[in-house]
């Protein structure tokens, strides 16, 4: 008697713990079940709407609260535009001499003239541009800046041409620098807000570590940056307020709260759960899920980049960069095609995407200027299979290749769908061995890497020149480095021309070759999402040319 | 007794020294270089990866390295963060009183709730309270910790709006996080009063004073808890561990800004020194609640206390005093 | 139900004084175990679940690898028990062969902590003075690293796969073993039956070897469900993390924590969690229950 007892007292606490797990996943999930909780989740939120709309007991203060991806590393916009809590920022506290579109059509910002051409680079700012500390912006200040961001490991290679040491200050509002040679794609690069101009006079100080950031932007990090420092709270949120100091017209909000999650779960409950008025978003199943309605009052709001995901395969390795290498695994252009056939492409990106991405049909997104449907690898496993044997491995012989897929669970998820689709023919894709990016890091200097998978892009600009710089012989960080004289002379023959009908012409003759040469493996677009409650309806239009979010376009 | 704290407190040094090896030991013989975590893909410049590689000190031998790790931690500096543009120090300070929080709560949680639950558990076995007690305890000692802070921040959190989602600001927003660290440990605090309960219950001395005549409760108080409390003390000491353990994945899933967290993030990027700063942090607290786990348990028993203080043969008489005494209560 | 009263070692009825001769300590132990439906059913449960490990890949009719991505997560159904994930893999099969991993870890990672925990323990335990607070010393040192952080220092630095991962967890749990072992072990060293071991001449090793160990054993068998319980815990945290066992692998840690990710569409996609979960609760439970089974039958004294 006393066992079974025991027995049905066990059984009834594990129904009653799963059904309360289940009562808890559920009522989140499917919303308009349950209006009663809907009430009770939206109450936070509408406290605090109502407290920024009514007039409150500290002001009319206008909040909007953000939740953003882990904690930056250093405020350094050189290096840390990556991360999207880092380009808010930029955005927020900087502006860059112009800003330019898709198409590559110029606003002036901070510069009133620009003349450029391949001898020289000629910026004219305009006078009383005022950075938040009181120092007005010279062109001392943009010197310093172009001289940082070409010292800048990352950004170094796309400032190469530029000669900064001849530089030329004409006067305080007025800058000339000669060129090393043209490159079409820097009048892009500079517009890009990764190039703000930064305060001479505090950046380039000794012992300045960028853990504060000082620009000419509407806003700025509540504090002085030198004792006061409240509007940055290590690993928890930054707080941006106005800059009093600014010289245009102010924008809309008073005050941005920008909060770090390192879990993309919780980020999405505090969407939920109506602290965050917007949150991004990078994860497939949370997108889908916001798009189908899960969180009542907030909707989903999703952007295509030009930018596209891809499997890049080495085609050499070892060697330094611009040094020849030994051939790789993937030097036989029939190991290419074997894999790039024996992947089913759109049902991997339809059905592990959840709708949320576009299978690619070239290198760039449609968005490009120099986009053609060039359409996707055709899935035939028995084609694969063909051009495998003709490599000389087969199911019986396997070919074993290591892949480095970076953290992000969209990566993971594509390589492990590939890992099925290449084992069905005889390449065995070993994930098991890198995660984060340290750990691959001297094997990605040694070129030791066969294969990986990613974005294409750097994110630093619509032009093509930034798009493809991840493939292109003079990337540092690429698997690829094309070896293809023929295609090696397209890279430089496009950034050099000026002329806009050649470059394109070129682009898609270097997307074509790249194609034929079955160098990468395109995937799909890649896209910027985020979670938005509905009564912040300008934010959609507050997302910029790059696709990063430019609060100080947000109007309610 | 104030002879032995001392000898305690010093006992502690070469804890903390040992403990400070071991961690500078993994993280030395893991394969990823520094130099190259801080200079990223700058790093493919040999030259400069040689003169970081010379700037900190990377080259000296393993014992020189860790005689220096050790000799600027006792002037109060953990070094410079790998990744961040920050002391370790810095990074630290501000998510220590996170992690105690939470730490501190679940542990006097899991003392409040657990002990109390083992000790009405074992008083009343075989009774429905048993039974209820001891399938939560089991059920919820089964329960991965971070499904149950899921599932807590799913229904408290997000159903019922009671508390925040994240964050680490204010009584409110630790509540569900401190549940989610001590579940485990009150289930084992529990389970372990209970089943040394049972054993004491049974023990002679017990039937000796019940069969005296002593009332039961005293019987209870006085000699069944008494002699019941040692082995639970050494879970509550360990506890403190578990639960700052546990509190870095509680940490991840709240949002909460504490050692956890970091001690992730580091892990992930590689920033080493951060990692070994954190868990010498981490090795004083639990140190010193060792200290207070081994003083209460002298306290307690007073064989224990003897043996410690054993030097001298009138310490010994007095101890087999102690021994006698205890086995004849 | 109790119809054999607590049948004791010192005074046995004389029917069962020739049943028990025959019988050795283990034997006892089993008789007594058998009486008990909890610990039977437990250990039912945890033989059917072995089998099917054992012989997942024979039993299932699919491969724990194949994905078919036209199929992902659907509910269970006759051709797919569990149901499928969200690669379209067979959830059952996956669940089968992931609980390989599990159980080899966490065993192999109990086992290293009980060997060396139950020496160190004993050791401190019998000899006392500078072998004690040397090894305690060194005890305390890694006491001092909670067990969690000192698994991912080492997860890290070792790199992930099985046997990386069990020592990662093992090295925390060998001082929480040694210390328990060395109370208990100093509560004999005072009794009587040591005191007259040591009078007949019998050598340390003897000692230890025949009375401490066999006579501290019942806490440790206790311990041991419960450390085989924290260390499945242990392993689906260091998955959490995204240590461990990697992904292609099964191992339930990592898909419950795959499961995870579609918490919010628990209404249809509900079984990636529960199934997942439902495996590591019941392993554990059964562990836990059988524990609790086995120290009752090895103390008759703990049963009324």
């Amino acid at each position: 008697m006393k066992h079974i007892s025991r027995l049905l007292a066990l059984a009834l606490c594990l129904v009653l713990c799963l059904s309360l797990a289940a009562c808890g996943g559920s009522s989140s999930s499917t919303a308009s079940e349950a209006p009663a909780n809907d009430t009770a989740e939206a109450a936070p939120a509408a406290a605090e709407e109502s407290a920024a709309e009514a007039p409150a007991a500290d002001g009319d203060l206008k909040v909007f609260v953000y939740g953003t991806d882990a904690n930056s590393t250093t405020f350094d916009p050189a290096s840390d535009l990556q991360t999207n809590s880092g380009n808010f920022l930029v955005h927020a506290v900087g502006e860059s001499l112009w800003t330019c579109d898709a198409d590559g059509n110029m606003t002036m910002k901070v510069a009133s003239n620009v003349d450029y051409n391949e001898n020289v680079l000629d910026i004219t700012l305009n006078q009383g541009v005022m950075f938040s500390n009181g120092d007005e912006l010279t062109a001392e200040d943009v010197l310093f800046t172009f001289q940082h961001n070409a010292s800048q490991f990352r950004t170094m290679a796309m400032y190469a041409c530029m000669d900064l040491a001849n530089a030329e200050i004409a006067d305080d509002y007025h800058l000339v620098i000669p060129m090393n040679y043209y490159d079409a794609a820097l009048i892009d690069l500079l517009g890009n807000a990764s190039c703000m101009i930064l305060d001479a006079d505090v950046a380039g100080a000794d012992g300045y570590a960028f853990d504060w950031l000082i620009g000419t932007g509407p806003y700025m990090l509540q504090g002085d940056g030198i004792t006061d420092k409240s509007g940055w709270e290590e690993s928890v949120k930054y707080t941006l307020v106005r800059n009093p100091n600014y010289w245009g017209e102010a924008p809309y909000y008073d005050e941005f709260d920008v909060y770090f999650y390192s879990q993309e779960s919780t980020r999405y409950a505090d969407l939920q759960s109506g602290k965050l008025d917007a949150a991004y978003l990078t994860e497939a199943t949370y997108i889908n899920n916001l798009s189908k309605g899960a969180v009542p009052d907030a909707s989903l709001i999703s952007v295509n980049e030009n930018a596209v995901f891809c499997f890049e395969m080495a085609v050499e390795m070892g060697g330094a960069s611009g040094e020849a290498g030994e051939p790789a695994v993937f030097s036989d252009i029939n190991v290419r095609k074997a894999l790039a056939h024996c992947l089913d492409i759109p049902t991997m990106v339809e059905s592990l995407g959840e709708g949320v991405y576009d299978v690619a049909s070239s290198l760039v997104g449609e968005g490009s200027w120099v986009y053609e449907d060039l359409g996707v690898y055709e899935y035939d496993p028995e084609l694969a299979a063909q051009y495998l044997a003709e490599a000389g491995y087969g199911l019986d012989n396997p070919l074993n290749v290591s892949v480095y897929c970076e953290g992000t669970a969209w990566n993971a998820a594509l390589c492990e769908a590939a890992q099925a689709y290449a084992a069905a023919i005889g390449i065995n894709l070993d994930l098991s061995n890198v995660t984060d990016f340290a750990t691959i890091l001297p094997s990605l200097i040694a070129n030791q890497v066969p294969m990986s998978v990613g974005q294409g892009s750097n994110g630093s600009g619509n032009d093509p020149a930034n798009l493809l710089q991840q493939f292109g012989p003079s990337s540092d960080n690429s698997l690829l480095r094309v070896r293809d004289e023929e295609l090696a002379e397209l890279f430089n023959a496009g950034s050099s021309e000026p002329d806009h009908a050649k470059r394109v012409q070129i682009y898609q003759d270097l997307i074509r070759g790249m194609y034929d040469q079955y160098h990468v493996i395109p995937i799909c677009v890649g896209t910027v999402n985020f979670g938005v409650k509905d009564v912040h309806t300008s934010f959609a239009a507050a997302i910029d040319t790059s696709n990063r979010v430019d609060p100080c376009l947000l109007t309610d | 007794m104030i002879k032995y704290i001392l000898r305690r407190l010093l006992l502690i040094i070469p804890v903390l020294l040992g403990a400070i090896i071991v961690v500078f030991t993994i993280n030395y013989f893991s394969t990823t270089d520094p130099a190259m975590v801080k200079l990223g893909l700058s790093a493919s410049d040999p030259v400069k990866l040689a003169a970081m590689r010379e700037q900190m000190g990377l080259n000296r031998p393993y014992i020189v390295q860790l005689a220096d790790y050790i000799w600027r931690l006792f002037h109060g500096d953990l070094g410079n963060s790998y990744v961040y543009a920050k002391t370790v120090w810095e990074l630290l300070a501000g998510r220590i009183p996170n992690t105690l929080k939470l730490g501190l709560g679940a542990m006097v949680i899991s003392v409040c709730v657990g002990i109390p639950l083992g000790i009405v558990a074992a008083l009343h076995q075989n009774s429905a309270i048993d039974y209820i007690t001891t399938t939560f305890a089991v059920i919820m000692n089964a329960m991965p910790g971070f499904l149950v802070a899921v599932i807590l921040m799913l229904i408290f959190a997000l159903k019922l709006g009671w508390f925040p989602v994240s964050g680490a600001e204010g009584f409110k927003s630790f509540v569900l996080p401190v549940i989610a660290a001590g579940i485990g440990p009150i289930t084992q605090n529990a389970r372990m009063t209970r089943s040394s309960i049972l054993e004491v219950i049974r023990q002679d001395y017990v039937r000796t004073a019940r069969a005296k005549g002593i009332a039961e409760g005293k019987v209870i108080t006085k000699h069944v808890l008494k002699n019941s409390l040692i082995p639970i003390l050494t879970m509550v000491g360990a506890g403190l561990g578990t639960c700052l353990a546990g509190s870095i994945l509680v940490e991840m899933i709240f949002n909460i800004p504490g050692m956890g967290m970091l001690i992730n993030s580091s892990i992930m990027a590689k920033d080493f020194i951060t990692v070994q700063g954190c868990v010498v942090v981490c090795a004083v607290v639990v140190a010193l609640a060792n200290l207070l786990t081994d003083l209460a348990y002298a306290y307690v028993d007073p064989r224990i206390k003897a043996q410690y203080t054993a030097g001298s043969k009138k310490d010994k008489k007095a101890a087999e005093a102690a021994d006698k005494e205890a086995s004849a209560a | 139900m109790n119809e054999v009263k607590t049948p004791s070692v010192d005074a046995p009825e004389k029917t069962e004084t020739v049943r028990l001769k025959k019988r050795s300590y283990w034997g006892e132990v089993w008789h007594r175990l058998k009486k008990n439906p909890v610990s039977m059913i437990c250990l039912a449960f945890l033989a059917v679940m072995l089998l099917g490990i054992i012989f997942a890949t024979v039993l299932s009719p699919y491969d724990y690898t194949a994905q078919n991505l036209a199929e992902r997560f659907q509910t269970p159904s006759a051709a797919h028990w569990m149901g499928t994930d969200d690669y379209g893999r067979d959830l059952l099969t996956r669940l089968l062969v992931g609980g390989r991993y599990s159980l080899l870890i966490a065993i192999l990672s109990v086992a290293i902590g009980i060997v060396f925990g139950m020496i160190i323990g004993a050791l401190c335990g019998f000899f006392g003075k500078y072998v004690d607070s040397v090894l305690m010393r060194i005890m305390d040192v890694i006491m001092s690293i909670p067990g969690m952080m000192l698994a991912i220092c080492i997860s890290v630095a070792l790199g992930s796969g099985v046997f990386n991962t069990a020592l990662a967890l093992a090295v925390g749990t060998i001082p929480m073993i040694a210390r328990q072992l060395r109370s208990s072990t100093m509560l004999i060293n005072g009794q009587e039956y040591i005191e007259a071991a040591r009078s007949f001449g019998e050598s340390n090793f003897k000692i230890i070897m025949t009375h401490i160990i066999p006579n501290t054993l019942a806490p440790i068998i206790v311990q041991t469900s419960l450390y085989i319980g924290g260390a499945i815990m242990g392993i689906a945290g260091l998955s959490f993390l995204g240590l461990g066992v990697q992904p292609p692998t099964p191992e339930w840690g990592n898909i419950l924590n795959n499961g995870l990710d579609y918490i919010y569409d628990f209404s249809t996609r509900w079984h990636v969690i529960v199934f997942p979960a439902l495996f590591i609760v019941l392993a554990e439970l059964a562990f836990n229950l059988l524990g609790d089974g086995l120290r009752d039958a090895m103390d008759p004294r703990m049963r009324q």
